[in-house]
């Protein structure tokens, strides 16, 4: 007869191994990570493992960090979110609209929850196809940011320009931001039951819902949690640039779904999470890094990041092929 | 009868009213030398979009074709054709794109990685390897053949029509008349259902992302002759325009709906819409929102149509 505490300890075990299986990629990110870090450090020596270059690296991946980890949740619930380098670009445009400071944080914060709203309503009830909604909210919202602020220019909230460009303890704002997000998104994924649900419900829908997850109102959770870390990181832009630009997001779009898929997240839902994404960013950000010091083309850049984005999804291979 | 109607693509219903919208507000709109100037300037994303029906159709996407329109503008307008016939640059230029979008369906093929992540790696080294191909400078200048490609005139037919016509017979052929084309619609309804009923599912993904690849690079090269001069990040926002004119066209990843005809509307209406709003004055932003309200609405409305239907 199985005792109470053993039953117990099962369920832990089962636990554990449903852990590991989903970071499975995230253990291979950190591998190669630490490959890089070793490379980096042996061949560009003071250069690279400098105070100076270590807080500037900080603070340029902070918003990378924060749309990346964004896109991790409406990955892992088995969505796709596209709108959100348009997002950065919307923020930005509100941030630095002639208006008082005091209403303009909560306006960005607004639109941004509205768009992924859309978006998660679109994808959910309208059963339209994340990359198809995602594409058409995205080219509407970067519209709307164009309107706002049709070239680059304005003035950035005094409160963003000290949250952004400072430092505190002798590390630069970035630093701060980036272990927040991660904390943060660590905490909701792997502490909370909401990151129970949401793995269940990346996995398989149908069955969450059999199994009294309310799956739908979770992917809708996801694209707004996404849309709001797009506004946040668009904020951090926006202090760290001092001014707005409506075309800073369009890179960052694209860069948040490499930062998950390097880091071991699966676009097919449910594998995958916040601490492999982390490793994924540190990989693009050293990428950049690393060849920048070593004086090699940026344009080696665009083929070496292709090149890693291939490499590293085909590490995971699927059944179906597609999409 | 009614069901016939029903399966009409968006496009359809959309081009008649954006018809007799611009009959009432914008007469000269409907002028028969301005559709030729449409019609010219349709040419190129409708060859894109014809590949891009392919891939989605087969449930798969390619988000490559502004890089590989990009990829052919550098390869036209280098400076090393200028000892070749011109027609020697073009079958490179289409090689070079069909050997991208062959390249596209091994990757997503042989590794099973999403189509999304792949096509957007290779269009990242793609535009790498034309940077580093170029130093980064603009090519030279593009040969006339190849302006008379993308400019030209046949009386008052554009060349670009007649090849965008010729395009759009040979992927009717494909998806309509062809083995393959039933094997891209199978796979694309239900890729285990094709495999297990014994379909070459993996090898007819292969062939419509060649196909689209194809498509996209002969795309790049009428753009390059209407443009006339080599240009760096060309085409960059083809991929948008050629998703929208497939959707508009009715094909959504699947579904055995869409084809070559939808895709010819839907391209059609894109362009017509566009320079419609160009008329009224309204600019770039604008134009973006309406793209994606478009997106968006045609693509809601198809999908409650599938579920009622």
């Amino acid at each position: 007869m199985i005792g109470k505490e053993s039953h117990r300890s099962i369920a832990q075990r089962l636990q554990q191994d449903a852990f590991w299986f989903r970071q499975r990629g995230a253990l291979l990110s950190f591998m190669i990570l630490g490959l890089m870090l070793l490379f980096l450090s042996l061949f560009l020596g003071e250069r690279f493992v400098s105070t100076t270059n270590i807080a500037n690296l900080a603070g340029q991946l902070a918003p990378l960090f924060l749309v990346s980890l964004g896109q991790t949740f409406v990955l892992l619930g088995a969505g796709f979110d596209l709108s959100v380098g348009a997002v950065i670009s919307l923020t930005t445009a509100i941030l630095t609209l002639d208006f008082p400071d005091v209403f303009k944080l909560p306006l960005a914060i607004a639109a941004a929850v509205t768009v992924g709203l859309v978006n998660g309503v679109g994808c959910v009830y309208l059963r339209v196809h994340p990359i198809i909604m995602t594409l058409a909210t995205s080219s509407i919202v970067q519209g709307v940011a164009l309107i706002l602020l049709p070239t680059p220019g304005g003035i950035a909230p005094q409160v963003l320009v000290t949250a952004a460009s400072g430092t505190l303890f002798g590390l630069p704002a970035g630093f701060y931001w980036i272990i927040a997000a991660a904390a943060l998104s660590i905490w909701v994924v792997h502490g909370t039951k909401y990151g129970v649900r949401l793995y269940a419900t990346g996995e398989n829908p149908q069955s969450a819902w059999i199994n009294g997850i309310n799956a739908p109102s979770i992917r809708i959770s996801t694209y707004v949690i996404s849309a709001m870390c797009a506004a946040i990181a668009g904020a951090y832009l926006t202090g760290r640039l001092a001014s707005g630009d409506p075309n800073v997001g369009i890179a960052l779009g694209l860069d948040s779904i490499l930062g998950a898929a390097l880091g071991g997240t699966l676009l097919s839902g449910g594998v995958g999470g916040p601490i492999g994404t982390i490793a994924g960013v540190l990989i693009i950000g050293l990428l950049n890094n690393g060849l920048n010091l070593a004086n090699i083309s940026p344009y080696y850049q665009f083929v070496f990041k292709g090149a890693m984005l291939i490499a590293a999804v085909s590490l995971f291979r699927r059944k179906e092929a597609g999409l | 009868m009614t069901r016939s109607l029903r399966n009409l693509p968006p496009a359809f219903w959309g081009l008649i009213a954006v018809g007799v919208l611009a009959a009432f507000t914008q007469p000269q709109f409907l002028s028969l030398p301005f559709l030729m100037i449409l019609l010219r300037q349709a040419a190129s994303i409708g060859i894109v979009a014809l590949g891009q029906t392919f891939v989605v159709a087969n449930r798969s996407l390619d988000l490559s074709v502004g890089a590989n329109i990009a990829f052919v503008n550098l390869i036209l307008a280098h400076a090393m054709w200028s000892g070749y016939h011109p027609f020697v640059a073009i079958v490179v230029a289409l090689a070079a794109g069909t050997f991208i979008g062959f390249a596209n369906g091994v990757l997503v093929t042989k590794l099973r990685a999403s189509a999304v992540v792949v096509t957007l790696g290779t269009a990242a080294i793609i535009t790498g390897i034309g940077f580093l191909y170029t130093g980064g400078a603009p090519g030279s200048s593009i040969s006339d053949l190849v302006k008379w490609l993308g400019r030209g005139r046949v009386g008052i037919v554009p060349v670009a029509g007649l090849v965008w016509l010729g395009f759009a017979i040979a992927a009717f052929i494909i998806m309509r008349r062809l083995a393959l084309g039933r094997f891209i619609y199978a796979a694309g309804d239900n890729p285990f259902a094709a495999l297990f009923s014994g379909l070459p599912v993996d090898r007819t993904l292969l062939a419509s992302h060649t196909l689209c690849g194809f498509f996209a690079a002969s795309g790049g090269v009428l753009l390059s002759g209407l443009i006339g001069v080599g240009s760096i990040n060309l085409g960059a926002d083809y991929v948008l325009s050629s998703i929208t004119a497939v959707i508009l066209g009715g094909a959504v990843f699947g579904g055995g709906a869409g084809g070559a005809v939808g895709t010819v509307l839907g391209t059609a209406l894109l362009v017509t819409v566009l320079n419609l709003l160009t008329v009224f004055g309204v600019g770039e932003p604008g134009k973006l929102i309406m793209q994606g309200l478009v997106i968006a609405a045609a693509a809601i409305i198809y999908q409650q149509g599938r579920r009622n239907g």
